[in-house]
């Protein structure tokens, strides 16, 4: 097999060198280290928080990290205007509040906005559709950062953008603040089935039309080959956007996601800890039927939130973000 | 050509790198003449025929809630103790290392504690490096695996601070203790599951073997 591409040099950029101590070289920010750490993720719950309140429960459910935002996605459509990232503060206070990783959202193609989060020393970046996007047709350039990057997907053609942007993890939109599960499912079937068809062209050895098909999705040719030959996207990939019930989770986690984001569907229910703490054990066990049952069983539909569906919906998050 | 009796391991697969270790594991298991049998395993009934345990990297607290709150907690537990007591061998990883400790502490909130296995006598720092922007990479030198460097891939890392008498130092500097082993258990603060270098997991082998 012929990679057409040389190697990329900018997969180079964002290592530098600090000291530890006087005799040894440690080197920070390099690709292994920002995909290795989505894959810590794996098999977890990232929950959506805006209080350091709410983070102490994350925590306390068994969330793998937290995503910190001013608003969640459901009060960010009822608000309306320009939605932007958390204020400092907040993000800092949680950062010393809780010990499991905090992640930040910024918007789509701000630079700047991502730098500043990076500063703040959170572990992981969002460049978030849920945010109003700053950049329409362009995405961050997220090799130069030390802070690894999470990116929304619709089909395997943007993921495969972001990647070669350099995001560290992937994860299927789903549509925000809606309580209804079937856009995510929608996204996670695609990729799927995407990437099963240019496994077969691979094993079939056409390479003309994995070309043909890298160019159709305007990513680059080795991201596809390296997608094809293993089989699954090259980052960790979780299931976003919608996510309410355990076995919602657990339908995800059938689906091949490696984990699970939950947004409004926590905190916008009236039994958030109990909720929090079902969707993790589903989401752990989404391979025994009876111990989603059980998860199933410590929640109540009556508390859940309220669901949104395609034809209600004014404002289409998933559509956001350049098509290049 | 015949297999060799053959070696039952598994990896806790309630959260994190599973896969990755699975993956390793197998390719040393093929290299060694084994079945490549690698399991995930989540429930005690599956401890039960394993000969070595591994525990992954990933979150502790989410991985000790799940193993100790949560439907299969104690029974899950005591499996693996009881297990241990018969010459079961295990492998800990990062936050596998953290869930191996009798004593462990956080840098970033100070009163964190929690103990889940308490089957090596460790005491652990967790996040002792910072959060993940200062998680690294560096070579060490581990006079067990030979003289070629291992590469050290550090992400949140924990830190080994002290160990008893009792308790192998297999790589240290001045102040840090990046791998120990006392009898069957094993407990590295980095992920030799995302590198290319197999010699931790081989070396795990023997220590199954022995």
């Amino acid at each position: 097999m012929k990679n057409l591409f040389p190697e990329r040099s900018y997969m180079k950029t964002g290592e530098s060198i600090h000291q530890l101590t006087p005799d040894e070289k440690v080197t920070r920010g390099t690709n292994r280290m920002k995909r290795g750490f989505a894959r810590m993720t794996k098999g977890g719950v990232i929950m959506d928080v805006t209080s350091v309140e709410q983070a102490h429960i994350a925590e306390d459910a068994g969330s793998v990290a937290v995503m910190v935002l001013d608003k969640l996605p459901i009060d960010v459509r009822r608000a309306g205007g320009v939605a932007r990232p958390a204020s400092i503060p907040i993000i800092c206070d949680i950062l010393e509040a809780i010990t499991i990783p905090v992640m930040a959202k910024c918007r789509l193609g701000h630079t700047y906005e991502a730098k500043v989060l990076q500063e703040t020393g959170a572990d992981c970046i969002d460049e978030s559709e849920v945010l109003t996007p700053a950049d329409e047709l362009r995405h961050i350039w997220k090799w130069d950062f030390t802070a690894p990057f999470v990116c929304g997907a619709l089909d395997l053609g943007s993921a495969l953008r972001r990647i070669d942007e350099g995001a560290a993890m992937i994860r299927t939109k789903g549509e925000p603040g809606t309580g209804n599960v079937a856009e995510a499912i929608r996204h996670i079937r695609l990729v799927n089935g995407e990437i099963n068809e240019i496994k077969r062209l691979l094993e079939v050895e056409d390479y003309q039309q994995l070309l043909f098909r890298s160019r159709e999705m305007t990513c680059s040719y080795d991201t596809v080959l390296e997608t094809a030959k293993i089989g699954r996207l090259p980052v960790v990939n979780f299931a976003a956007g919608g996510i309410t019930t355990p076995a919602d989770a657990a339908q995800m986690m059938m689906l091949s996601a490696d984990g699970i984001f939950v947004g409004s569907g926590i905190f916008k229910s009236e039994d958030p800890m109990q909720r929090a703490s079902a969707v993790v054990l589903a989401t752990s066990y989404w391979d025994s039927p009876e111990v989603v049952y059980e998860a199933q069983e410590m929640v109540s539909e009556q508390k859940a939130m309220m669901g949104l569906t395609g034809s209600e919906m004014k404002l289409k998050m998933q559509e956001r973000g350049a098509k290049l | 050509m015949s297999k060799k009796k053959s070696i039952a391991i598994g990896v806790l697969a309630v959260q994190g790198d599973v896969l990755e270790h699975v993956n390793m594991m197998n390719e040393v298991l093929k290299k060694n003449g084994y079945k490549p049998n690698t399991i995930w395993v989540k429930k005690p009934e599956e401890i039960e025929l394993l000969d070595g345990l591994i525990i992954p990297g990933g979150e502790s607290t989410v991985m000790s809630r799940l193993v100790s709150e949560m439907r299969f907690g104690d029974k899950l537990i005591n499996k693996i103790k009881e297990k241990v007591k018969n010459g079961l061998a295990i492998f800990g990883t990062c936050a596998g290392t953290i869930m191996l400790s009798k004593t462990s502490s956080d840098n970033v909130v100070k009163e964190f504690s929690q103990t889940i296995l308490e089957l090596m006598d460790i005491e652990v720092v967790r996040n002792k490096y910072g959060r993940q922007q200062k998680s690294f990479e560096k070579e060490l030198l581990i006079d067990v695996l030979g003289k070629k460097p291992f590469p050290g891939v550090f992400i949140r890392a924990p830190i080994i601070t002290s160990v008893k008498k009792n308790v192998e130092v297999l790589c240290r500097n001045s102040e840090e203790i990046f791998a120990a082993k006392q009898d069957k258990l094993l407990a590295v603060t980095f992920h030799p599951e995302l590198t290319h270098d197999f010699r931790f997991h081989e070396y795990f082998l023997k220590l199954i073997q022995s």
